[in-house]
């Protein structure tokens, strides 16, 4: 039977059976906290509010110019404004140092304001500053310094760090650039050394090399096919000599033919046709031809008989046309061998070049890109700063106009007139539930160390047999006494719960009338006093 | 209207008629019976001739308020005991015993016995054996010169001691003379023989004995071991109940009945045998 409802009726039975402690426990606790609240100390609350003004040129210039830091102080506001620095500066600055002598005493002081000063933050827009004072002059005139300090010092420091910031990146460009431009150097020398002075890529070697191979295998195919035709010209050229060695008069045996004149003319034509087909009529070979075939044409005609008869003719191969045309052509063949092979060799050492660059390659490359990387760095972080440094002056000088976010202090802290500390009425509430409280409390605490007998169950639990559960027996006489006693009792508390409900109404409509009995009576100097020597 | 209530009424008639002032005579002179042989004690109609005393007490429940719901659960406790000693002819004798002093032993023995005293077929014998602080007689309000003490310590015949109270048959020893060690008197073989005496004098007297509280005094502890059963009084909101539970431990070795919870709160409600109070009311208005 643990559930709440018989916890509660267990709670409401003990007090009624101890409902005299209850009640009058209860009423010591409020008369006590009741009367107490007469005399506590008075205290006048002076506020400052203070806006947080971002002006619209700040949203217009978002991305341009950066505002040093203000969420971060605005975060942190609280904790800046209690900060032991700024609340010894104001204290110092109302002369309030004069009164605590010693350090420990200041110490002290600095402790008690920044546990009495209150920061009320309204959003991120608005925030209000208060202090809880006796001496109501000294509160207006704490906030008011305090938060001025507090203004003055945040646009100083917002100028300051503005400037600040200009100058610190005016100094790292400076850096940056002597360490770009040293960056920049040792690539270009590096690629001078190299002599890299264009971007050679892998791939671009390797079509180099492949574009030479190529070349090579051309070469290689004329090679072949000049050197077929030199043989087969010295071939020639060696049968004529074998043949003019058989036969000194006509290497080509045009006398063998019996034809006389006339063969050979016709072979001078064959020949001659052949050329042409090859040369114009103003070829040298073809004009001589023409002039040879001529004369023996004029020799047979004016003797032809001669001619027919005894055509003896030393042989001289230089003069023999055909066989000069094809040393010609053998040395024209062989000369232009020559060049091929040259060329051939041109490339073998372009491709071996190649292969040695291909070779090096990657450790130049790395080389190299580690001088771009760094170069590539210094010139990003260059190029940031250069940005950095428009929006910082931009900034800057928005910082000198007073453009960006400022603090406008919209309610200035006035004199406080009405004491505010203490809302007595609610002190006295306070005091009627702590009075019950209290009174629950006091019942429960006797009923936990009231070691009686109170259970059936609990002697049913020691397995003893219950014969009987007699109830009390009502005794008239005492009866009688007890009611009267008790008529007596609730009357008391019923007067004390009277007082204490006239306190409250006395509180509720303002009479003040116990105040000004206190004050004439000068029973707030007698507590005082009282208190001060508890203390 | 009971056989009692009947003679009391007789006995009131006769008075009238005599034109004599009722006198709760002194131990001698109102106990003719006692002066008289057994057989005399064996007529009940003797304890017709005894006019019912002006009970004031109010503790006195069973008597002043016999329909009360109080009385009621005196009656159940008796019902109960008559139960639990029926199967046993000789264990008639029953000691009532508490903690502390102020528990309500001698309201419950006298309680008790008048409830046992008022049933047709039961004499019952109340013996004071609080030899520090004897109240039974003041409960009563009786009188009486000899008693217990005398009877042991000097061979006084229980007979002459014993007080015939008008309640029903009750008879009632008192405590007697005061001694300085009442441990002696308890411990000594007479009480025993005494005590033997009584219980078997006539089998459907039940002897019931108010002691001392057992953690303070040893009469109790002496007593528990003489007598057949015991009976515990506790106290709600009175007893300590550590204390309870030693005393409970204490009687270990005794024929221990069962506790009788004393003074128990009837709540903020007032619930439980009051709720039915109409009951209750209904005989005495028709009477």
């Amino acid at each position: 039977m643990d559930n709440p409802l018989s916890q509660v009726k267990k709670y409401l039975f003990l007090v009624y059976k101890k409902r005299f402690i209850f009640l009058f426990s209860s009423l010591l606790v409020m008369s006590v906290i009741i009367s107490g609240s007469f005399f506590m100390t008075k205290k006048y609350e002076a506020s400052s509010t203070v806006f947080i003004e971002r002006n619209m040129i700040d949203s217009l210039l978002r991305g341009i110019t950066i505002t040093p830091s203000m969420d971060d102080r605005i975060r942190v506001l609280r904790h800046y404004m209690l900060s032991r620095d700024l609340i010894s500066r104001t204290l110092r600055k109302l002369d309030a140092d004069l009164t605590a002598p010693t350090p420990e005493q200041f110490e002290g002081l600095i402790r008690k304001y920044q546990r009495a000063t209150n920061i009320n933050m309204r959003g991120q827009e608005l925030f209000i500053v208060s202090l809880r004072d006796e001496d109501p002059v000294f509160a207006r005139d704490f906030i008011n310094a305090l938060v001025g300090t507090y203004v003055e010092e945040n646009i100083a420091s917002k100028r300051e760090e503005a400037f600040g910031a200009g100058r610190f990146i005016s100094e790292q460009l400076t850096f940056f650039k002597q360490r770009l431009d040293e960056a920049q150097d040792r690539v270009i020398q590096f690629r001078r050394d190299r002599e890299i002075y264009s971007t050679v890529s892998e791939a671009a070697l390797l079509e180099n090399i492949k574009r030479a191979e190529e070349g090579l295998e051309q070469i290689k195919m004329q090679k072949n096919e000049m050197l077929a035709t030199i043989a087969t010209i010295r071939r020639q050229l060696d049968m004529m000599a074998e043949f003019s060695a058989q036969n000194t008069s006509n290497p080509f045996g045009f006398a063998a033919t019996g034809s006389g004149g006339n063969a050979l003319v016709a072979q001078l034509e064959s020949r001659r046709q052949e050329m042409l087909q090859v040369y114009n009529e103003r070829h040298p070979e073809i004009v001589r031809l023409d002039a040879r075939i001529e004369a023996i044409l004029e020799a047979e005609k004016d003797n032809p008989v001669e001619l027919a008869v005894a055509p003896v003719v030393e042989f001289n191969p230089l003069e023999d046309p055909i066989y000069v045309d094809l040393k010609m052509r053998l040395n024209a063949r062989e000369t232009e061998f020559q060049a091929i092979e040259a060329r051939e060799r041109e490339l073998q050492a372009m491709i071996q070049e190649n292969q040695a660059k291909l070779r090096e390659f990657p450790e130049e490359k790395k080389l190299l890109a580690d001088l771009e990387r760094e170069r590539n760095s210094y010139l990003k972080l260059y190029e940031q700063l250069l940005e950095r440094q428009g929006v910082t002056e931009v900034s800057k000088q928005m910082e000198v106009a007073d453009k960006t976010t400022t603090f406008r202090i919209v309610d200035p802290a006035v004199l406080p007139r009405a004491p505010v500390s203490i809302d007595r009425f609610k002190v006295m509430l306070l005091g009627v539930f702590v009075g019950f409280g209290a009174g629950l409390g006091l019942v429960i605490l006797l009923e936990m160390i009231d070691g009686r007998f109170k259970d059936i169950d609990s002697l049913r639990q020691l397995g003893i047999p219950i014969l009987a559960e007699i109830p009390t027996i009502p005794d008239p006489v005492k009866q009688a006494r007890m009611k009267k006693f008790n008529i007596a009792r609730y009357a008391c508390a019923g007067c004390g719960f009277l007082v204490i409900g006239m306190f409250l109404a006395h509180d509720a409509l303002g009479l003040g009338l116990i105040d000004r009995f206190i004050i004439d009576s000068n029973l707030d100097q007698v507590v005082a006093k009282v208190v001060r020597f508890i203390n | 209207m009971s056989r009692i209530e009947k003679a009391l009424e007789r006995a009131a008639q006769k008075r009238a008629a005599e034109g004599a002032t009722p006198q709760v005579p002194s131990p001698p002179a109102m106990t003719p019976a006692a002066t008289a042989s057994s057989a005399v004690l064996s007529d009940y109609a003797a304890f017709e001739q005894v006019p019912h005393p002006a009970v004031a007490n109010p503790c006195l429940v069973t008597a002043t308020d016999p329909n009360s719901p109080i009385s009621e659960q005196y009656r159940k406790l008796k019902s109960l005991l008559i139960k639990m000693t029926r199967s046993e002819q000789s264990r008639n004798s029953l000691l009532v015993t508490s903690t502390v002093g102020g528990e309500g032993k001698t309201i419950t023995a006298l309680n008790l016995a008048i409830t046992l005293a008022q049933e047709y077929d039961h004499t019952v014998l109340l013996i004071e054996a609080d030899l520090r602080r004897p109240t039974i007689m003041n409960y009563l309000g009786l009188h009486a010169s000899v008693g217990l003490a005398d009877c042991v310590l000097d061979g006084v015949d229980v007979g002459e001691a014993l007080v015939k109270t008008g309640i029903g048959k009750l008879s009632v020893l008192p405590a007697g003379r005061a001694v300085k060690d009442p441990v002696e008197v308890f411990s000594s073989a007479r009480m025993a023989k005494l005590l033997q005496e009584v219980k078997t004098r006539y089998s459907d007297r039940f002897v019931i004995l108010d002691s001392t509280p057992l953690l303070p005094f040893a009469e109790g502890q002496i007593l528990a071991h003489l007598v057949d059963s015991v009976i515990f009084v506790a106290r709600q909101e009175y007893t300590p109940f550590d204390k309870l539970k030693d005393a409970l431990a204490s009687l270990k070795s005794a024929n221990l009945l069962g506790v009788v919870c004393n003074d128990i709160d009837g709540g903020i409600t007032g619930t439980g045998y009051y709720g039915y109070y109409g009951y209750y009311k209904y005989p005495r208005k028709s009477a």
